[in-house]
């Protein structure tokens, strides 16, 4: 946002529907590389139906319509096989549930190693060596016995971080985490944003982190959007909306959170005044 | 104040491993730990650190390799299975994913009336008036007694979970990750309910959860859990204030915070 180079990529206009029940509106964002944006909502907000544009993984009988910029090229109604050369070689994807992600009967090695022979044509030993250096990277250490193991021998942070060590091992440019650490405990939970980040910083990558937790991602990200009903609520530089929240449901959103450090007898929820105006106030603006 | 749950000195075992090279692993090693009557004693941790399994000994789902469990002066380990169903109606639970445990072909009102039911207790209408009391005591409109589980939200249907086990008046209430599987504004509802509920009917509550800020939010008491032992207990104001052990402060760092 404050560089002067054009966004790696820019969404705008971004809509989605099931028949005639639209699903996102209007959505529209940019990411540079080297910077992270953070998607927040709650369930059925829409942010992972955008994400799910953006991956260009959209279930058949959901319909889009926008654009989805990315690197000079108008992602949104690409050709499928185009779209799936694209995917996993210029963009990353890391998933909530590495455990259904991952193919349970297959090492961990022989999975890592097929998409780098696809996309990058490696050998077979310049692939394992490669593998066993992303393994390194996302801090597995350069050890055989991750590639030699099964996704349900490893811990639920040691999985995430194959599915890391996955997602950027055809080195993509941008990297799309979808609730990447929610099944985690809060210890591991930072231990993978923190790997993320640095990871973002090492290869000059876009990121974007998709989350329900905005006090868990704010820490990590540069900008952040808010998502409410399936449209954008409030966007702006991550620290300027955790502190001064122009729109009522962001500071809504906020408040609900229980938090440390603070000992309310209740805590306030958002009540039904705030989300009828959010509604509204969403629909008249954008 | 009177003591509702007495653990002294409870462990529990279990085996792992391949079959003839099967290792026995402490998932608590030995925990000794009270909740008196009117209080909430939130239990942190980890997964695997001990606290779901500790917390399922504390109402009999699980029996203790060591060690003792009393509840309301009865120790569990005396009870035949007859004189356990209906002491049951004393130590109650509430489960993360509440869809799981209710029936999908069960309207809200057989939901409600299933607990007396189970017990025995009352007549017909009163079962049935009774139901109603406690759809209106956790929030839950009247004319939706009709619907089926799959008909409430995330949110509803953990109400739903928390009538059930307040329908027959239990001392003691176990909530084991009741809210991590909501949203923020919904938790903040269904935490604010649990706090109501229990300030009105006082009974003892061990509040399972791995979430700091939830935990700091609704307990009286607070004990941190790992590797299946007590590692910190005390008040709330005192453990987050000034917090003893380094791994309790670990926890407090971790935390995601705004």
């Amino acid at each position: 946002m404050h560089t002067t180079t054009e966004p790696l990529l820019r969404v705008s206009g971004l809509s989605a529907r099931i028949g005639d029940l639209p699903l996102v509106q209007e959505v529209g964002f940019e990411v540079h590389r080297g910077r992270t944006l953070a998607v927040v909502g709650e369930s059925g907000s829409g942010k992972s139906i955008t994400a799910a544009a953006v991956m260009g993984i959209l279930p058949p009988q959901i319909t889009a319509e926008g654009s989805v910029f990315f690197d000079g090229t108008e992602l949104l109604g690409e050709p499928a096989k185009r779209r799936r050369a694209r995917g996993g070689a210029e963009i990353g994807y890391v998933f909530q549930e590495p455990m259904s992600a991952l193919h349970p009967l297959l090492r961990i090695g022989t999975q890592m190693i097929r998409p780098l022979r696809h996309h990058l044509g490696l050998g077979r030993r310049e692939a394992r060596d490669q593998a066993l250096e992303l393994l390194e990277q996302v801090g597995l250490g350069r050890e055989r016995k991750v590639l030699d193991a099964y996704v349900h021998e490893l811990s639920g942070g040691m999985r995430q971080r194959v599915m890391i060590a996955m997602a950027i091992s055809c080195r993509p440019r941008l990297l799309l985490a979808d609730e990447p650490t929610t099944a985690l405990d809060p210890t591991v939970q930072q231990q993978i944003l923190g790997l993320l980040v640095r990871l973002r910083e090492q290869l000059d990558l876009a990121l974007v982190l998709i989350s329900h937790d905005l006090g868990l991602v704010a820490r990590h990200s540069d900008e952040v959007l808010v998502m409410y009903d399936g449209r954008v609520v409030e966007q702006g530089p991550t620290a300027q909306v955790v502190d001064r929240p122009e729109h009522p449901y962001t500071r809504a959103l906020i408040d609900a959170a229980p938090r440390l450090g603070r000992r309310p007898d209740r805590l306030p929820t958002i009540d039904g005044a705030v989300l009828e105006q959010t509604r509204a106030m969403a629909g008249g603006a954008r | 104040m009177t003591v509702v749950l007495d653990l002294d000195g409870v462990g529990k075992d279990f085996s792992a491993g391949p079959f003839f090279a099967r290792r026995r692993t402490a998932a608590v090693t030995s925990v000794s730990l009270r909740v008196h009557a009117g209080e909430t004693v939130g239990l942190v941790g980890e997964s695997g650190s001990g606290k779901s399994t500790l917390g399922r000994m504390a109402i009999g789902l699980l029996s203790p390799d060591r060690g003792r469990v009393t509840v309301q002066g009865q120790p569990l380990a005396s009870l035949t299975p007859g004189k356990m169903r209906t002491f049951r109606r004393t130590m109650q639970m509430v489960f993360q994913d509440s869809s799981n445990s209710l029936n999908p072909r069960m309207t809200l009102e057989d939901l409600l009336v299933e607990p007396f039911r189970a017990q025995g207790l009352h007549t017909r209408s009163q079962r049935r008036h009774r139901a109603a009391a406690l759809a209106d005591e956790v929030g839950l409109a009247r004319g939706s007694l009709v619907r089926l589980p799959h008909e409430f939200s995330g949110g509803q249907r953990q109400r739903i979970s928390i009538a059930r086990a307040l329908a027959l008046e239990p001392d003691l209430l176990v909530a084991d990750e009741p809210v991590s599987a909501l949203d923020v504004s919904v938790q903040a509802q269904i935490l604010n309910l649990f706090k109501d509920i229990q300030q009105a009917r006082k009974f003892a509550m061990l509040f399972v959860s791995h979430d700091m800020a939830v935990v700091e939010f609704i307990s009286d008491q607070v004990a941190v859990m790992r590797a299946g032992a007590l590692v910190e207990f005390g008040s709330r104001d005192d453990v987050f204030d000034s917090p003893q052990q380094p791994y309790t402060r670990t926890l407090l760092d971790a935390a995601p915070s705004l």
